[in-house]
């Protein structure tokens, strides 16, 4: 230590003498548009809510969800008349569109949680202006998703029986099963879900009691906004709260969509089977998600002249998600190759052939093109930072996700280990009739959150204003 | 004068290459005794400094693409710890020549007699295997180098283009290093059990390697910051930050871990699950059990407190206790391969895994030595891009 | 504060606006190094420092978290070995009866749901939300708070509390108006 003693530290800093030249291209683009105050902020999203006059346009297109909710609700009715069978499952190939739409949509919520909860832990200033959509999002995802299991009970009306409760019966849920693990994953994800959406809106809401004019719509939000009145104790308290809710939710988003990989990969059926099914799964979950979250916020940017609030910035950013999640996606088509040649097993093998030959062969080179190939134009930032092309990629994810669920899923059971149960698997009417209205009912539900909700989070916006910055003095020295 | 001659982490770099060389000379003449236990002592000895390396590169490039505080006091240890790839590619050769003693599907005698290691041998055979390391290991050092190489320049010129080149060597580097690191841990270590395969082996693989990396630069960080070169530099913040990460990468770990475990437990195949049939029984089982409390129930909970991470001198512990519970998860991938029936535990894997550590350590100084310890001119020309200071003149 | 039905009446306390952030941060840590101990501080989004400057430093909701996350853990594993292997063991593929792999997933929901319910809930509790009543919400313009101004509000239970040099001392720091808030 001798040495050390008498050397005072000495961190070389050269002097920057030389102006810093830097093209305007590397400069950084902000998250929020010029010229914008506390007010500014505050009144232009929380009209959008408080408005009287209601555009035309959102009337058409709630009119057009609710037709979607409207055929649900006819498949519903059929299929409680009917049963199950009035959809394409058969023998060998139990789960079909129902399955594939429930996982869909469970995957394109993931996106939502990811968003708030992750990026939030990762302090990316860029979620703020597009969290709470992508909350939303994420709810009515779930609340698509969770139709589905529920009805492919096939007698929904005892679908209590997959809780636990003392019953006279005596009887428990079959806890082995991942089914079940099913039920508890997305409860808990449903309920998880709608407290960080709620408890991220009790401040705008206390905004929209405040700036309400008439005394119903002022109750309305009065109520849900359970007295917020701002204090800093609460502040303290709730930024807490939030960021512990962030850091539950991350675990919590990973281990749904595992769980829901589990439903296929305890099974030993090749093509499920895979150890590397759970990450997989997240990763493709979350790609999908970002899909929708584009697909959505490009119109709605431009719909209701959100440009400075959801800039390029996020737009790019969401399309370098895109990419890197892709990679993990193909990583994983990739190795599925590779792990089915070096296991020796001739069950893997032949599930290879039959997706690459096989009757469904057309699904997975769409596959390949939609989730290989479509995305790698994210590497440039010339498709990044056009909505035109960035809405394109989205798209052919959203239907590539599809797809790729429907390979995994009756891709894989048609062909049985024996030959004399091959079978064919086809969706009827009914699963497409299903699949539109769900997506009817997504669209419906997020329409009139945008109507009755700021669908921007406003204080959080505030906070990315220069103004937001205070120091106390006994920081400063 | 550098902050590293200050830091005094130079004077060590003498004595620890005495003690490699020490450790080396042991482990010969554990080879002159029993070549075949020398061998099979060495992979995992190897694998563990490996980890440490190969991580330090993932993260290094993980810091570049993402920026982000948490990495600025790593950085230079990173790169000095990636860029000693060369010292782990020389010392491979003891595995090269080894193979047969370590690898059944070496052995041309066995493989003639069983079906499935026959139909492997297109991948698994001595000439591809040792060709396919030699590319892993160019592939490293090309991208090591390649950042050192952008790294210098950026320090002369602070042209935002060669950050951003930098940025971009290091995004593609992500992927390669994934790949790379999925085939190697394949190869190296999946092979072992060559009838048993998993996909999520290389993902696991890969996690561990930059749990190693994370845990190595921390524990160097906190004996740093106690010298007074460093002092006052280290604020709790940056300890908090490296703890979450570790933190991550520990659930993360457990996350892989256990789904690999419980998807061939549940699916209880011939092929697959009489890997762990051998990892649980007898001290194998204890082993296990072991990485379940001190991999990840022990760190886990330690890093959830900011008491605990915040300091250094507690976050070290556990940085140790990790770094420790790595090198038992490698023996358990390992051992049990060659000693199926019961434990064992060679002492010269010891004599190895100091041997390799002190030759190591040598040129991880010697790569550290004769340079800030902090990036500061690259953190200064970035923060100042991200706040939107620097003005075009273009 | 009166008993339960009876009006409480008198004094609150006196509220200051400001308009920017700063301002009302350095007014409460002024009135903190004064000797007031009785105050909040109200603004449309959080502000570092805030709470510590009104003298409020802990929120004890990691405690809550760290509970629940553990109870909801090991209940949820017992909730499986239980019903599973005690009430009404069955033969499931051979699986042995205590499964236990098999009951973590379900154990790691049950530790989320918990912790969450406990950061949500402990939240509001520790608040004392949902209070739809409050004095401040008197003040004729304290809608703002919920917009773009700031309030300081000293409070009339504080000992050091003299209406007269509390408004002085509010007035000091530049506020927009100074005014009293009634129960």
């Amino acid at each position: 230590m001798a040495t050390t003693k008498d050397t005072t530290p000495v961190h070389e800093v050269r002097p920057v003498t030389q102006e810093l030249r830097i093209p305007a291209r590397y400069l950084p683009t902000p998250t929020i548009g010029p010229g914008h105050s506390f007010a500014t902020i505050t009144d232009h999203i929380s009209t959008i809510v408080l408005r009287r006059k209601t555009p035309i346009g959102w009337f058409i297109g709630l009119l057009i969800a609710m037709g979607g909710v409207g055929l649900l609700s006819i498949s519903i009715t059929w299929l409680l008349v009917k049963g199950i069978g009035i959809w394409g499952i058969n023998h060998p190939v139990g789960w079909g569109m129902d399955i594939i739409n429930f996982v869909w949509w469970i995957g394109i919520g993931h996106a939502g949680t990811l968003i708030s909860a992750i990026l939030l832990l990762l302090r990316q200033e860029w979620r703020t202006s597009i969290n709470r959509f992508a909350e939303a999002m994420t709810l009515f995802a779930v609340a698509s998703a969770g139709l589905y299991p529920a009805l492919h009970t096939g007698r929904p009306w005892f679908d209590y029986w997959l809780f636990p409760y003392p019953n006279t019966m005596g009887l428990w849920p079959q806890f082995r099963s991942p089914l079940m693990w099913d039920v508890f994953a997305v409860s808990t994800y449903a309920t998880v879900s709608a407290l960080f959406w709620y408890v991220g809106l009790i401040p705008d809401l206390a905004t929209l009691r405040d700036r309400a004019t008439n005394i119903w719509v002022k109750r309305a939000y009065g109520a849900f906004a359970l007295g917020w009145r701002g204090s800093a104790k609460h502040w303290l308290r709730y930024e807490h709260a939030y960021l512990l809710l962030a850091g539950l939710s991350t675990p919590l988003v990973l281990s749904v969509h595992t769980i829901v990989s589990f439903d296929f990969a305890v099974a030993q059926i090749p093509g499920w089977h895979a150890t590397f099914f759970p990450p997989y799964f997240v990763a493709g979950a979350v790609f999908a998600g970002f899909a929708m979250v584009l697909t959505l916020a490009i119109p709605a940017r431009k719909f209701f002249r959100l440009e400075d609030f959801i800039t390029m910035k996020h737009l790019e950013n969401m399309g370098k998600v895109l990419l890197a999640t892709g990679l993990i996606v193909v990583y994983a088509y990739a190795m599925e190759w590779f792990y089915g040649l070096y296991s020796g097993n001739a069950f893997e093998g032949y599930m290879l052939k039959n997706r690459a030959t096989g009757p469904y062969a057309k699904m997975y080179v769409a596959l390949w093109v939609c989730n290989g190939l479509a995305p790698q134009l994210m590497w440039f930032k010339r498709f990044r930072t056009s909505t035109f092309w960035l809405f394109v990629v989205a798209m052919f994810v959203n239907v590539g996700m599809w797809l790729e669920r429907f390979v995994i899923i009756p891709a894989s059971l048609h062909r049985d280990f024996l030959p004399s149960s091959w079978g064919m698997y086809h969706g009827t009417f009914w699963d497409w009739s299903m699949f539109i209205g769900s997506i009817g009912l997504f669209f419906s539900l997020l329409f009139l959150f945008v109507r009755f909700l700021p669908m921007i989070s406003i204080f959080e916006m505030r906070t990315l204003l220069p103004e937001a910055q205070a120091h106390s003095h006994e920081e400063a020295h | 004068m550098t902050t590293t001659q200050a830091t005094g982490i130079v004077r060590a770099q003498v004595p620890a290459l005495i003690v490699g060389i020490l450790g080396f000379i042991a482990a010969i003449i554990g080879w002159v005794m029993n070549p075949a236990e020398f061998y099979r002592a060495y992979l995992p000895s190897y694998l563990f400094w490996f980890e440490i390396v190969a991580g330090s590169l993932a993260i290094l490039m993980l810091q570049y693409v993402t920026g982000g505080e948490w990495g600025v006091l790593i950085r230079r240890p990173l790169g000095a710890a990636a860029r000693t790839m060369i010292v782990m590619a020389v010392l491979f050769i003891p595995i090269a020549i080894g193979l047969p003693h370590i690898y059944v599907w070496a052995n041309p005698e066995i493989v003639a007699n069983d079906h499935l290691l026959h139909l492997k041998q297109p991948y698994l055979n001595p000439t591809f295997f040792l060709l396919r390391a030699a590319i892993y290991f160019a592939i490293w050092i090309l991208w090591a180098w390649r950042i050192r190489v952008l790294s210098l320049r950026f320090y002369e010129d602070r042209a935002p283009e060669t950050e951003i080149s930098r940025r971009k060597w290091s995004a593609a580097g992500l992927l390669m290093i994934v790949l790379t690191l999925t085939f190697a841990s394949i190869d190296w270590v999946m092979s072992l059990e060559p009838k048993w395969y998993s996909s999520m082996f290389g993902i696991s693989f890969t996690i561990g390697c930059a749990l190693s990396a994370f845990a190595y630069v921390t524990f160097l960080l906190t004996q740093l910051s106690k010298t007074k070169a460093m002092s006052g530099i280290l604020k709790p913040s940056h300890l908090r930050d490296l703890g979450n990460l570790m933190l991550a990468f520990v659930m993360l770990w457990a996350y892989t871990a256990f789904s690999q475990f419980l998807l061939i437990w549940y699916g209880n195949l011939k092929e697959e699950v009489p890997y762990y049939l051998k990892r649980q029984h007898g001290t194998w089982g204890v082993m296990a059990a072991a990485l379940v409390i001190f991999h990840f129930f022990l760190p886990f909970f330690l890093l959830l407190m900011r008491t605990i991470k915040d300091r250094p001198n507690t976050i070290a512990i556990v940085t140790v206790c990790i770094l420790a519970m790595r090198y038992i998860e490698i023996y358990w991938l390992v051992g049990p391969a060659h000693y199926p029936e019961s434990f064992y535990f060679s002492w010269m894997s010891i004599a190895v895994l100091i041997g390799i550590a002190g030759i190591w350590f040598w040129f991880f100084v010697q790569q550290l030595k004769g340079q800030t310890i902090i990036p500061i001119h690259e953190t200064w020309v970035e923060e100042a891009i991200r706040e939107g200071r620097l003005s075009t003149n273009a | 504060m009166g008993g339960i039905g009876k009006p409480i009446t008198g004094l609150y306390g006196v509220i200051a606006e400001f308009s920017d952030a700063q301002a009302l941060l350095d007014a409460a840590n002024s009135a903190r190094e004064e000797g007031y101990t009785e105050m909040d501080a109200f603004s449309p989004f959080p502000i570092h420092g805030l709470a510590e400057a009104v003298g409020f430093a802990k929120t004890g909701l990691s405690a809550v978290v760290l509970t629940m996350g553990i109870l909801g853990g090991i209940g949820g594993f017992f909730m499986c070995w239980y019903a599973n292997v005690i009430s009404y063991p069955l033969n499931i593929g051979g699986k042995p009866y205590n499964s236990w792999p098999a009951w973590i997933p379900i154990a790691f929901e049950c530790a989320i749901l918990l912790a969450a319910l406990g950061a949500v809930l402990g939240m509001l509790a520790l608040n004392g939300l949902p209070m739809p009543y409050h004095p401040v919400f008197n003040v004729r313009r304290f809608d703002q708070a919920s917009r773009d101004k700031f309030f300081l509000v000293l409070q009339a239970r504080d000992p050091k509390f003299q209406l007269d040099e509390v408004r002085d001392f509010l007035d000091k720091f530049n506020p927009r108006e100074v005014v009293d808030v009634p129960w």
